[in-house]
């Protein structure tokens, strides 16, 4: 967990869509949530009991009439790719349905490799019976034997109390397991977090096949963010017009932001889709200096000028014009005291470091492209056709959207700080600190 | 079936074959990786993308259905032999019109 999170008092989770104020039901961060993990008991005396499912024929309509109430609530995978939630529970379902193919499994992706973000660690040590609720739903809509919840070291022992208790109250028809997840950036992949089960190889793999076909050990898997799976648990409970009193009526719900940088109070928070960036910063605490620009998403995120950025809403649509999107929820201040150039040049060495080491492009190109933003950040005199060069080479060549990512990062930094590659071209630069951490410390 | 020639990012090793063989459609970027056009294959060159994909020392290459999504070749197998192969030997036999796949996620996927 990065070592400025802490958790933010609860606040409203802003406008909706309609000016209304939401439905107030608890969602994934409500009021008064203890600082510690919430028991079983506390748990379901805040938002009541799971749906269970009967057998037979109505126990199997009563599955697909809420892969349905998923559909309608617009919920999207929060791990970053914002795939439709119902969608994947669906093809994943209809597979372990096909003759000749293994049951299903659920993995419950707690990954969470980005040293910047803290949202899903969070929300795993605050409420982990949420997302152990979220995974056994959907091992119950997919007709899963097994939910497999891979989650990042530093909850590792919440989540096993919490899988226990649950285990105790024989409250699951499923079985809950829980791996604790590779130390790699590149370990959070869906097609790597199959990988690390299966073989303990935390590296992407090629598609086809693809993973609602044939994922761990050849069974029709389905890899959902632990955030997703959370707020499945919820629409589970109260439908999806709750949910969509929430958010955009083209991004509904709420979601879960990780703010950093030059805020008062870097934070986790859970938000309205659709909420202005300069009000997400405020509920952090506001700006604790000038700011110069705005990392939205995460390290495979784009820049924005902060003047630009602050009066977008924080959602898919609000910051399209931006070529932005919310990302895995990251948003990250940078003031004006800290270089741009700088920052994206330490961030890419990092992804450098952080590949996988599979894909040729990757493994040489990321290496060259950072090295050449060192020396641009230096002042070194850089190659900037040469870097230009690279990211055309680089972009869209792996196996996985690891080195397309990076290239995305760096394009949007020669393009919001391009005023100052001249000043670094002459030896001079801006920076005086660093905001994005590169490594998550004791507690990775 | 309208052709077209792709590679495994993660099996290529760089051994830069193809691109003596195939001027016409591969070139190499600057750590000597093969960038294949995102084209149709013309017909005319149908033959020789066959050679080339033969000569692939680590079998790195494959010719797909132009009008699938793009994709790259499996690279996990089976756990263990028995009725599940049976997908995969069609891979194997079929390789020209396998379905490439129809993986939906363009961004990095962390479920």
């Amino acid at each position: 967990m990065h070592g400025a999170t802490t958790q933010h008092p609860p606040q409203p989770l802003g406008l909706t869509a309609s000016g209304r104020p939401p439905d107030q039901r608890p969602r994934l961060l409500p009021d008064g949530l203890a600082a510690g993990p919430v028991s079983l008991a506390a748990h379901l005396a805040r938002y009541g009991p799971p749906p269970s499912f009967g057998p037979g024929q109505s126990g199997q309509r009563a599955r697909q009439a809420l892969i349905a109430e998923v559909d309608r609530a617009g919920l999207t995978g929060r791990g970053g790719a914002g795939f439709p939630a119902a969608r994947k529970l669906a093809a994943v379902a209809r597979q372990g349905a096909l003759p000749g193919r293994r049951a299903p499994v659920v993995i419950a992706n707690g990954t969470e490799g980005e040293p910047a973000s803290a949202k899903d660690k969070v929300l795993m040590a605050t409420s982990p019976q949420l997302v152990l609720d979220g995974a056994a739903l959907a091992a119950e809509l997919t007709g899963a034997s097994e939910a497999i919840i891979v989650v990042h070291r530093a909850v590792r022992e919440i989540i096993d109390d919490a899988a226990a208790e649950r285990r105790h109250a024989r409250f699951d028809r499923v079985r809950i397991r829980v791996r604790t997840a590779a130390d790699r950036f590149t370990g959070g992949e869906a097609s790597a977090v199959v990988h690390w089960i299966e073989r303990g190889i935390a590296t992407p793999t090629a598609t086809p096949p693809r993973l609602a076909e044939r994922g761990l050990a050849w069974a029709p898997t389905l890899v959902q963010n632990v955030e997703t799976l959370a707020h499945i648990a919820l629409i589970a409970r109260y439908g999806a017009t709750w949910f969509r009193s929430a958010g955009t009526s083209a991004e509904p719900g709420s979601m879960l932001v990780t703010v950093i940088g030059a805020v008062r109070e870097p934070c986790v928070l859970e938000i309205g889709i659709g909420v202005p960036v300069g009000q997400v910063l405020q509920r952090a605490g506001g700006a604790a200096a000038a700011l110069r620009a705005v990392l939205f998403g995460g390290y495979f995120g784009v820049w924005a000028d902060a003047g630009e950025a602050l009066t977008r809403p924080f959602s898919a649509e609000g910051l399209a014009e931006l070529g932005a999107g919310p990302g895995a929820g990251l948003i990250a201040a940078l003031p004006a005291d800290a270089c741009g150039l700088r920052e994206t040049a330490r961030v890419v060495r990092y992804l450098a470091t952080e590949s996988a080491g599979q894909c040729g492009p990757c493994l040489f190109g990321l290496d060259a492209i950072a090295g050449e933003l060192e020396r641009l950040a230096d002042g070194r005199g850089a190659d900037l056709g040469m870097l230009r060069r690279w990211l055309g080479q680089v972009d869209g060549r792996g196996a996985c959207a690891h080195p397309s990512g990076a290239v995305r990062l760096v394009r949007s930094a020669l393009q919001v700080f391009s005023d100052e590659l001249e000043q670094h071209a002459a030896g001079w630069c801006c920076g005086t600190h660093s905001i994005l951490p590169v490594w998550s410390g004791p507690l990775r | 079936m309208i052709a077209r020639l792709q590679v495994d990012p993660i099996a290529c090793d760089g051994r830069a074959l193809c691109a003596e063989m195939l001027p016409e459609l591969i070139t190499l970027d600057d750590w000597g990786f093969p960038i294949i056009g995102d084209g149709p294959l013309p017909r005319r060159l149908l033959g020789d993308v066959r050679v080339t994909v033969r000569a692939c020392p680590k079998l790195a290459l494959k010719i797909s259905d132009y009008s699938e999504r793009p994709a790259v070749l499996p690279r996990r197998f089976p756990p263990s032999a028995g009725a599940e192969l049976d997908g995969f030997d069609e891979q194997q036999e079929h390789g020209d019109d396998e379905i490439a796949a129809q993986g939906e996620h363009a961004e990095l996927d962390r479920g």
